[in-house]
């Protein structure tokens, strides 16, 4: 899923600046899921707007924010509400807010400014209720048949192909010490499935570019 | 042509030494402290934004010594620059005479004084090897012709003492593949360690200069003991050096070195000294290693630059 963590409420309140009333959106996949915009999140945030002397012209917790036409139809059923509101306040990740504005634009609504109610991380992998770990950089070409199924790209935290760096030290990342280094899992996996000589083939430089960006698929 | 690879293929026991480059333009200290190595080593390194701290480049340094008729070895490093800037610098490099190179991951910035820099690690040492390789062989990395070919000495590094051996060697095989004709070593503070390594790397044939630094306080050695990951430094070498009175720390570091350079020259090709501003040390600890009979007094010595 899409990590996202809640923006400060003080940061939120300076950058609506006035804007009142606003419009809430949240979303009940991965942002729900993160404890950022599902229902509960979106009813708590509207009341702590309302302590704060902004109030809210309504809200919708969407099914899916990053749905373009879905997210459309859902803002469309909101559009008295939308239409009394100076603002929009998005509780989803980045792409969620800026789906909202698309389908914004679309509906005609568009001078509303739409603000990020959150700060979006990674693509991760919940590993308990309140855990996230990234596995996956969504790097565009996976590599994981080469390396027992333990991302590199992802999990090291210099992105390193063709094995570690000096600065493991006990089975630890020197630069993130919390994590583990990739590069012992990677050798342990091998080791077990009896296949270190995947590492020793020289991985050339990657062609595809990792970071390249804007991305976009159409498929026939 | 590099005096460090005519050197090695010889069969000289090769001394190397290294100097890091200025935070700032005055670089009046780094050509002496070079230059005063450069009289008993064979070439000195020049560190490139060493721990990840903003500091004159390696390249710059490195033409600078090529100047004053010291051999440079200038460091590569994946952190800051993509493969365009690297092959980039490095034809640069070769354009000003600096002949050998040596090619390194580089610290993550977080461990520096730029902590929120963007790390690149476009290539990984490996990769940036075969970097040096094309250039040499006078293409760039995507195939394109050069007008004017390199033809660098490349080294890299490798940690003997890692506590992920078997991978360290795995990747020590790949950078042979890729190009490396010399290899310097993390610090080695315990021979037995560097032996055994060397008894599994040996088959590479290629030649490895031990790392050595000065161990010039047991304060010294915990700190590298506990903070410097993948560095081994036997608690009796810091029970040894806590008995030694401040006055007699500058002697026992020289005897240490050299006890630790004679057991171990059977079984590898050279040191790098790390002297850490104990430069002038050099010649004492080479004499008592059995290295050098005093070659700043003998006339011929080819390493002494002008």
């Amino acid at each position: 899923m899409i990590v996202s963590v809640p923006k400060p409420l003080e940061h939120i309140l300076t950058r609506l600046d006035g804007e009142s009333p606003v419009f809430l959106v949240g979303c009940n996949l991965c942002a729900a899921a993160c404890r950022v915009g599902g229902e509960r999140e979106v009813r708590a945030m509207a009341e702590a707007l309302t302590q704060h002397g902004v109030s809210v012209a309504g809200s919708r917790v969407l099914d899916g924010a990053c749905n373009a036409r879905k997210t459309r139809r859902e803002l469309e059923s909101c559009r008295a509400a939308l239409e009394g509101a100076r603002g929009v306040l998005v509780l989803a990740c980045g792409g969620g807010a800026q789906s909202v504005l698309a389908a914004l634009l679309d509906l005609r609504l568009e001078r509303l400014p739409v603000h990020p109610g959150a700060d979006t991380l990674m693509q991760a992998e919940q590993s308990g209720p309140a855990e996230f770990e990234q596995l996956c950089s969504l790097c565009g070409e996976c590599l994981l048949d080469d390396y027992g199924g333990i991302c590199p790209v992802a999990r090291c935290a210099k992105g390193l192909l063709n094995g570690p760096c000096g600065g493991s030290a006990g089975g630890r990342c020197e630069v993130f010490p919390e994590h583990p280094c990739a590069w012992v899992l990677i050798g342990e996996r091998l080791r077990r499935l009896d296949r270190l000589d995947l590492l020793e083939r020289v991985i050339p430089p990657r062609s595809g570019d990792p970071r390249a960006h804007p991305r976009r698929l159409r498929r026939s | 042509m590099s005096k460090l690879s005519e050197a090695l293929a010889r069969g000289e026991f090769v001394v190397t030494s290294e100097v890091g480059p200025p935070k700032g333009t005055r670089v009046d200290e780094l050509m002496a402290k070079a230059a005063l190595l450069a009289r008993w080593t064979h070439a000195v390194n020049v560190t490139e934004q060493q721990h990840s701290c903003m500091k004159l480049s390696s390249l710059a340094a490195c033409a600078l010594l090529c100047q004053r008729g010291v051999e440079p070895i200038v460091h590569a490093v994946c952190r800051d620059r993509n493969r365009v800037a690297l092959q980039s610098d490095l034809l640069a490099a070769w354009a000003l005479g600096i002949r050998n190179v040596l090619v390194l991951t580089g610290d993550h910035p977080r461990m520096g004084d730029h902590p929120e820099a963007l790390p690149v690690f476009d290539l990984d040492s490996v990769q940036l090897l075969l970097a040096v390789q094309r250039l040499n062989q006078g293409f760039d990395l995507a195939e394109n012709p050069l007008e004017g070919a390199t033809d660098f000495f490349a080294g890299a590094v490798v940690n003997p003492t890692s506590d992920a051996l078997e991978l360290q060697l795995i990747k020590m095989k790949k950078k042979v593949e890729a190009g490396a004709r010399f290899f310097q070593t993390q610090a080695i503070f315990a021979p037995e360690r560097l032996e055994a390594f060397m008894e599994r790397a040996a088959p590479l044939r290629v030649p490895v200069l031990a790392g050595l630094v000065l161990p010039k306080s047991h304060t010294l050695a915990r700190f590298m003991k506990e903070k410097v990951p993948g560095m081994y430094v036997p608690d009796e070498l810091i029970a040894e050096l806590s008995t030694v009175p401040k006055a007699e720390r500058r002697q026992k570091a020289v005897e240490v070195a050299a006890r630790i350079i004679r057991r171990i020259r059977p079984v590898c090709q050279g040191v790098h000294i790390m002297a850490l501003g104990w430069e002038e040390l050099l010649p004492d600890i080479l004499a008592q290693a059995g290295l050098r009979e005093k070659p700043w007094e003998d006339p011929d010595n080819p390493h002494i630059p002008e």
